[in-house]
């Protein structure tokens, strides 16, 4: 996950600086094709991260909720003492 | 006559020598003539068997220390005068010192025969006996003098009567009338009565007198007294009660001795030297019984005394333990209070202990309690912000979620809109030749070459006619 993290910071700022580079004037037209293709790749990239990320956040949302939802009870006997 | 051997010698000689060997000594026959000392031995032998009982007065009386010499003389005033030469020798000078009284009338007993030494005829007397009541009296009075300074008629040497007579010794004649007398007055009280059988007057008379006393004394130790009592008589007939080897005998007697003799008038040394005397024998049982009598109507007083100081004293008694029941009552009702006090001290010791045990126990429970509340406390505590950082962070995550989201979703776009081919919209087209490579050069290329134009919208594959470097443009 960290590597993960890790990667996908890195990759998001390779792919703003992809995009600043894009928006050089002096930029040729197939080296701007090529970082284009890097940026979409990289996008593709990041995108799948995110989700990835996302989905493991929710489950562990989850787990937490139901966690906390199992120590109720014991805070209310305790409550009793 | 001071100067004689000492007489005893001869006196020795009269007493122990048998007649035999007195005669043995006599050479009469064998001689025809005597020595002196033979004749003088023969003449005192034949004067030896004289009964010598010789009744006179006596005068020139001459007393040395442990001897005497003294002249007899004819007392009948009518018969004609005459003397006779006497010696007392040690053993009865003692005796009779005291009748040694010029003119005293009395019959002397001894031995006749001549001293040797100086052929002196003489009578060794052994025996002194006053005559006639006169004599009598005054040897009476000589004998209580003689006494009196010796001391046998001191009260501190009479010997004190046991209170209780039960055993009596009683010397006297079994035929007289004092024993019937005595008998008849002591009454019947259970007295034992040893009686020994003895003269009361003649010759015999002071010697067994003397021997019952001592036989008793000797024999039976056991006796309360010895009574000695004789009937009245003539101051003759009461000699031996006024010798001297009697009140001797009376004087060394161990056991008391109460003599009752003669009558109302008649006094003895007997008497004088008795522990006890009485006129008569009569007056004897008298006080004997008087004694027992007086001792039963004791021991009744006694018997009632003590009945009555039994009674007093089981009485006395009797409050004693009352009071001694009282006292240990309320010794134990006071010692059962201590008790109860110490129990009871102790039970409110053990109750505040208790009190304070059980306080220290509230006072650990509060704590615990407070500590558990606390502890409860600081986990809710803990358990809220723990909820707080859950939640902090699940919403930091998903505002960095959001943010890397929006971050690309910005890039996207950009990159969307920088897209090199998105200008072919407006008109542009791209060229590449057939190694899929942008032609930007005209001159690159030359005629009959194929390009490919990359259009908006699909592609043109051509071939090139003419090539012109110098003009912006080519011609296909």
């Amino acid at each position: 996950m960290l590597k993960d993290k890790e990667k996908l910071k890195s990759a998001l700022q390779k792919l703003e600086r992809i995009v600043e580079d894009l928006g050089k004037k002096d930029i040729d037209v197939e080296q701007g094709l090529e970082k284009f293709r890097e940026g979409v790749e990289l996008i593709k990239f990041c995108r799948s991260q995110l989700q990835k990320a996302e989905n493991e956040f929710i489950q562990l949302k989850q787990e937490l909720e139901q966690e906390s939802e199992g120590q109720e009870p014991e805070t209310k006997e305790e409550d009793n003492l | 006559m001071g100067k004689e051997k000492d007489p005893l010698e001869n006196w020795d000689l009269f007493n122990q020598q048998p007649e035999d060997s007195i005669k043995q000594v006599s050479p009469v026959e064998k001689k025809q003539y005597l020595t002196v000392n033979e004749f003088l031995d023969l003449v005192n032998d034949n004067l030896a068997k004289i009964d010598c009982r010789v009744l006179g007065e006596m005068s020139d009386i001459n007393a040395r220390d442990r001897y005497c010499f003294f002249v007899l003389k004819e007392s009948d005033p009518d018969a004609e005068s005459a003397v006779v030469e006497c010696f007392i020798g040690w053993r009865s000078y003692e005796t009779y010192k005291h009748l040694l009284q010029d003119g005293m009338q009395v019959v002397i007993t001894g031995f006749a025969g001549i001293y040797k030494k100086s052929g002196r005829f003489r009578i060794d007397v052994l025996k002194i006996e006053p005559f006639g009541e006169g004599a009598l009296k005054q040897a009476f009075e000589a004998l209580k003098k003689k006494l009196q300074e010796k001391g046998y008629f001191a009260p501190e040497h009479k010997k004190a009567l046991p209170e209780i007579i039960q055993k009596i010794g009683l010397v006297t004649s079994g035929a007289g009338a004092a024993i019937k007398d005595f008998l008849k007055n002591l009454g019947q009280y259970g007295f034992q009565i040893y009686h020994i059988n003895v003269y009361v007057e003649g010759d015999y008379a002071e010697d067994s007198i003397i021997s019952a006393i001592r036989y008793f004394n000797r024999n039976m130790p056991y006796l309360d007294v010895i009574v000695l009592i004789r009937g009245g008589g003539s101051i003759e007939s009461l000699k031996a009660f006024n010798s001297e080897s009697v009140a001797d005998a009376i004087f060394d007697s161990w056991l008391p001795v109460i003599t009752g003799i003669g009558h109302e008038r008649d006094i003895t040394i007997a008497d004088f030297v008795a522990d006890k005397s009485f006129s008569t024998p009569t007056a004897v049982a008298s006080f004997i019984r008087t004694q027992r009598e007086q001792l039963i109507q004791n021991l009744d007083l006694m018997v009632d005394g003590f009945i009555s100081s039994m009674e007093a004293n089981f009485e006395a008694l009797q409050e004693t333990i009352q009071s001694f029941q009282q006292d240990i009552l309320s010794c134990f009702e006071s010692i059962l209070e201590r008790y109860f006090f110490s129990i009871r001290h102790c039970a409110e010791r053990m109750h505040g202990r208790l009190n304070l045990v059980f306080d220290s126990y509230r006072m650990i429970e509060k704590k615990f309690l407070s500590n558990l509340s606390e502890w409860h406390l600081h986990t809710r505590q803990m358990q809220g912000s723990f909820f707080e950082m859950r939640q902090a962070l699940l919403h930091n995550f998903q505002s960095l979620l959001e943010k890397l989201n929006n971050r690309l979703k910005v890039a996207e776009a950009r990159l969307t809109s920088s897209n090199p081919e998105s200008i072919l919209s407006r008109g542009y087209s791209i060229v590449y030749d057939d190694e899929n490579k942008i032609i930007k050069d005209a001159g690159k290329t030359k005629q009959g070459d194929r390009i490919h134009i990359k259009l908006h919208k699909g592609k043109i594959i051509s071939t090139v006619e003419q090539t012109n470097n110098n003009e912006g443009s080519g011609t296909c």
